[in-house]
């Protein structure tokens, strides 16, 4: 169980990054204007 | 071998930009999900331990996961899931890194991979047993994970949106890489 714990999370975690650092330019600008309204 | 499967799939990620990074790493390690799975459903598969059970001394009773045609079977299964979900190229690499578990676990396992579902036949086990050479396996597996982060940086450095997010995800996946390395090694 630990096993799958751990690959779940690093799995994700890794995932994650990749889509953050390289997201579309359409959902980056809907990031950054959700940041502009805050 | 952990930390070298995560490599092979980082390694596979900046060649196939457009295939999820969370799938080839899941591709990589399905064999052992499947087995964990098998494990904990009343011990169908199982790990015994040679010596000490530190680095390289596992022993799998894994004869339908870890069989040459189970893990086709496995492989196979994946790829469709993938080329279902996000076309056939895609299907056709993470087919392909979900059997790469067996050939990399051909390398350093130790004879206990069977050809077989079962070990039908008793035909012999399969294994290099590179663990046996506990460094030289370790050496392998940093190659794979020094190829993994080097062509992975590179890539998203080429693919990262805003250039701050393409070093930030590309230190995170040197520093994960790396970490697991030693979290694999050391225990």
């Amino acid at each position: 169980m630990d096993f799958l714990l751990f690959l779940v999370s690093f799995v994700g975690l890794c995932g994650w990054l990749d889509n953050w650092a390289s997201a579309e330019p359409a959902a980056l600008a809907t990031e950054v204007t959700a940041e502009a309204r805050r | 071998m952990m930390a070298g499967h995560f490599g092979l799939a980082a390694t596979v990620k900046a060649a196939a930009p457009r295939t999820p990074l969370w799938a080839l790493m899941l591709g990589t390690q399905l064999l052992d999900v499947v087995f964990v799975v098998l494990f904990l459903a009343g011990g169908i598969e199982g790990l015994t331990t040679v010596t000490g059970g530190t680095y390289g001394e596992g022993l799998i009773h894994a004869y339908w996961t870890h069989s040459l045609a189970g893990a086709a079977v496995l492989a196979v299964g994946y790829g469709a899931f993938g080329a279902w979900r996000w076309g056939r190229t895609a299907g056709l690499i993470l087919g392909s890194v979900a059997f790469s578990h067996w050939l990399l676990d051909l390398l350093v396992h130790r004879a206990d991979l069977p050809v077989l579902p079962g070990n039908a036949g008793d035909l012999p086990l399969l294994g290099l047993g590179l663990w046996r050479t506990p460094w030289a396996s370790a050496a392998a597996e940093l190659v794979l994970v020094v190829i993994g982060a080097v062509t992975y940086v590179r890539s998203i450095r080429g693919r990262a949106t805003i250039p701050r997010r393409g070093v930030v995800a590309g230190t995170a996946m040197v520093l994960l890489l790396g970490a697991e390395l030693a979290v694999d090694v050391l225990t």
